[in-house]
């Protein structure tokens, strides 16, 4: 699996599926914009704020940042193939589907982040203090966690896929998780804006560990690490998502689909 | 006039009669909108105490309440008729409307509807209640702002109709209007508690203003009565705006099996 | 009104989008569209007088759904006159829509998750149609079709036929005076393509509907159509009567042979066209002033034990017809 990840094949793979995604030209666009809408309480902040404008500036963009490197409709992708029986012929390929949906959120990244670097311009334009506060040494710490969430997020989504076979329906579910990662993981308000019990409380779930640490960090704003958490949390959801995934399939074939 | 409301009544009617089969969905929808309203409050309780919104908790309720009626209207009615509309033109089944003695685009906005919005319908109803109870809003502001909320719903379809009709070659239109949804979820705060240039946006370029914040105001006894007379103007100059775009683009329009 | 549908030197021309496969393909398409112009219909002209059933023949890709489209309204004429009921259908004024249908064997209008009875309901307001004339009319209808018993069933679960007799009643709930049906009977079995065409025969002579029928099927158009207008790449080909086609394009008689011994592939080539060949049997089309002769010579020269002549099938004068792509 790894080698097959790291061949040619992967490659020439990852070259069609980017040409694939690129031909919905329009819904780049707008998968970017969506991405962007959190930034509208960065213009609630600037305006009402106590802290420099700047500062905001450097926690949502990180936050926004962060966004692009969370697979989304894995879930939905894998769940579609199972109801409709379309997993079957993926089944006969000599490597797993799970795979494919790997490779086609490789390739989303790699079409999105292109799409998002005028937007990205935008913050050093309009806020002058904006790169004055970056720091190279706070980088590392940045991708880590965007590289954990990655796994943690495509885990889920595997995880919820899988349901599929057991489940009609299960993204569903999954829509409340992003609710709760939009509100209580630091998109929409940096956490210390939230009562303190509850942010207390949060630490123990995976929802800060996905945007809030990471673009305080990024941002300067603290030097917490809360990688052990996530990792734990990645961990235990792959091996969920891999038990399911297994079940599921033997119940898939034992049905003939 | 009558001819249309009867159309609108039967087309509802065929349509909740469809809903029954998704029970499951419709529980994780429940729960996605408990999430999102627990969210909404404990964010704007936040803003409050950061002293970035400059109103009372109840205040900020009525605001998010009309927000999130909004918002359960794009779900159960705009979403799923303008995706509809684009899976016609797709299809080329758009015909059978055009075929229609009556106005197309009315037959497009009531064609069908999707109990997903429900949640956030009944959980901005909660919240505005809430909000209205706490400040004791006399019965006419509530008429007044009630009647606004109508119409500013109206004004954010047929603006979000507008833009999937200029979109809809080039963009899947579940996502265009995921994106307006979103955008007009940024009038769950007074849009003058945001930085200017957002504000003229949100104001002069989307009408956030008009559609989420003014009924909110009504309410409020914020904004002047006349406000509705604004919101019926819009409403009518939208209306004959996608009037003529819709025969505009009808011209253009060749279905796929030519 | 002397004519109830008229197209005048119709045409339509129109662009379609191009991509090439391929990464560069897909990175131009990207950029810039490339569009190639398709001309449809070029110049078509017709009439029909009221109550007419006319068969609209062609083959796929002749520009038959088009002429249609534009004669309901659907599409612009890029030039050309259509006029339906003395309206310009582009228009697309209430009152003209009222008055016609068009049925599409390819598409369905019906709801397709709800009964059909919804969607007759929902069209009942659309078209203003009084409760008890609408409750007179599905069962009317309904008897007519047979499909009674199926109204409360959601579409989905519906048969192929029942579905189309369900969309047949939902396209003629108003009443319209002028029907065009673009291949109702599509994919349909023999019994569902009867009653399809008993259904839009009663139906056109009890309201004297006039009908612009197309149809792959030749037993649609010989049943209900005394008149056709064929079209072939967007141009008119012939226009008039059933007889008058099989004369014009097929001057040939087939002949029928039953022999007392098998023959050899090329025994009959010298004699005309050899359609089938089946061990002691066949049939070949013979042009009609070799006729006599032929007839004499095989008579003379094989052991036939049986010999007959017969119009040759009307499908394939038309395959003919299309193959040779002959302008009238």
């Amino acid at each position: 699996m790894v080698r097959w990840i790291l061949s040619q094949k992967f490659l020439a793979y990852l070259e069609a599926l980017v040409a694939q995604n690129l031909a919905y030209r329009g819904e780049l666009l707008f998968f970017v914009l969506a991405q962007s809408l959190p930034l509208l309480f960065l213009a609630l902040w600037v305006e009402g704020g106590p802290r420099p404008d700047a500062d905001y500036a450097r926690y949502y963009f990180f936050a926004w940042l962060a966004g692009f490197f969370r697979p989304t409709g894995v879930a939905y992708n894998l769940g579609y193939e199972i109801n409709t029986g379309r997993l079957s012929p993926l089944l006969l390929r000599p490597f797993s589907p799970v795979l494919d949906h790997l490779a086609d959120q490789l390739a989303l990244l790699l079409v999105y982040l292109p799409l998002a670097m005028p937007v990205a311009a935008l913050f050093p334009a309009l806020f002058p203090g904006f790169l004055g506060g970056l720091s190279v040494a706070r980088l590392p710490g940045y991708a880590l966690y965007l590289a954990l969430g990655f796994c943690f997020h495509f885990a889920l989504g595997w995880l919820f896929g899988a349901l599929a076979f057991f489940l009609e329906r299960s993204e569903g579910l999954l829509e409340a998780y992003y609710g709760l990662l939009y509100f209580f993981g630091g998109m929409t308000l940096p956490l210390d804006a939230l009562p303190p019990g509850l942010v207390r409380w949060l630490g123990w779930t995976p929802l800060p560990y996905l945007v809030y640490h990471p673009a305080a960090l990024a941002a300067g704003w603290e030097r917490q690490a809360g990688y052990g958490v996530l990792a734990g949390w990645t961990l235990l959801t792959g091996a969920l998502a891999a038990l399911a995934w297994r079940r599921g399939l033997a119940r898939y074939s034992a049905m003939g689909a | 006039m009558r001819g249309y409301l009867l159309v609108l009544l039967r087309s509802m009617t065929a349509v909740a009669a469809g809903w029954a089969e998704y029970r499951l969905d419709f529980a994780a929808a429940l729960l996605t909108a408990l999430v999102e309203a627990a969210g909404r409050v404990v964010a704007v309780l936040a803003l409050v105490r950061a002293g970035v919104l400059d109103l009372a908790p109840a205040e900020g309720f009525v605001y998010l309440g009309v927000a999130t009626v909004v918002s359960g209207f794009f779900a159960s009615v705009v979403g799923p008729n303008l995706v509809a509309f684009s899976q016609r033109l797709l299809e080329g089944s758009l015909e059978f409307v055009l075929l229609k003695p009556k106005h197309p685009v009315f037959l497009l906005l009531v064609q069908t509807a999707s109990p997903w919005g429900i949640p956030d319908l009944l959980a901005g109803a909660v919240l505005l209640a809430w909000g209205l109870s706490a400040l004791g809003v006399g019965a006419g502001a509530l008429g007044l702002g009630a009647l606004a909320l109508v119409l500013a719903v109206a004004v954010a379809y047929l603006f979000a109709f507008l833009l999937a009709l200029v979109g809809f070659y080039s963009v899947h239109v579940h996502n265009l209007v995921n994106l307006v949804a979103g955008l007009f979820g940024a009038g769950q705060y007074p849009i003058r508690a945001y930085a200017a240039p957002v504000r003229a946006v949100l104001t002069f370029v989307l009408p956030v203003y008009l559609a989420v914040n003014l009924p909110a105001e009504l309410f409020l006894g914020r904004a002047a009565a006349g406000g509705v007379l604004g919101l019926l103007t819009v409403l009518g100059g939208l209306w004959l705006l996608a009037d003529r775009l819709f025969a505009l683009a009808l011209r253009s329009y060749a279905s796929a099996s030519g | 009104m002397e004519y109830a549908v008229v197209a005048e030197e119709l045409r339509k021309t129109y662009w379609v989008a191009e991509k090439e496969p391929g990464l560069f393909g897909t990175l131009r398409h990207f950029v810039r569209r490339r569009y190639r112009r398709i001309e449809a219909v070029r110049g078509v002209s017709f009439a029909l007088r009221p109550g007419e059933i006319v068969g609209f023949l062609g083959p796929n890709g002749a520009g038959k759904t088009t002429t249609l489209k534009m004669l309901t309204g659907l599409l612009y004429p890029s030039g050309g006159r259509a006029e339906v009921l003395g309206y310009r259908p582009q228009d697309r004024r209430p009152a003209f829509l009222r008055q016609i249908t068009l049925v599409m064997g390819n598409k369905a209008q019906l709801l397709w998750d709800l009964p059909v009875l919804d969607t007759l309901r929902i069209n009942a307001a659309v078209y203003e149609i009084p409760e008890a004339e609408y409750q007179k009319r599905v069962r009317r209808f309904a008897s007519m079709l047979g499909i009674e018993g199926v109204l409360t069933q959601p579409v989905r679960k519906l048969s192929l036929g029942e579905r189309m007799k369900a969309e047949l009643m939902a396209a003629l709930l108003h009443h319209p005076r002028v029907l065009f049906l673009d291949e109702p009977t599509l994919g349909l079995d023999v019994n569902a393509q009867a009653a399809v065409r008993d259904f839009v025969r009663q139906y056109a002579r009890a309201e004297g509907a006039t009908v612009l029928l197309t149809s792959h099927y030749m037993a649609d158009i010989e049943a209900l159509a005394e008149r056709v207008i064929v079209i072939h790449e967007g141009r008119l080909l012939f226009d008039g009567g059933l007889k008058g086609l099989v004369e014009r394009f097929a001057p040939y008689k087939e002949v029928r042979l039953d022999l007392e011994a098998p023959l050899a592939p090329g025994d009959l080539a010298p004699f005309g066209e050899v359609v089938e060949l089946r061990g002691q049997s066949a049939r070949l089309l013979v042009e009609k002033p070799r006729l006599t002769a032929v007839v004499a010579r095989l008579l003379a020269e094989f052991p036939v034990r049986d010999l007959a002549v017969e119009e040759p099938p009307l499908e394939e004068v038309i395959g003919r017809v299309f193959r040779e792509g002959r302008v009238a």
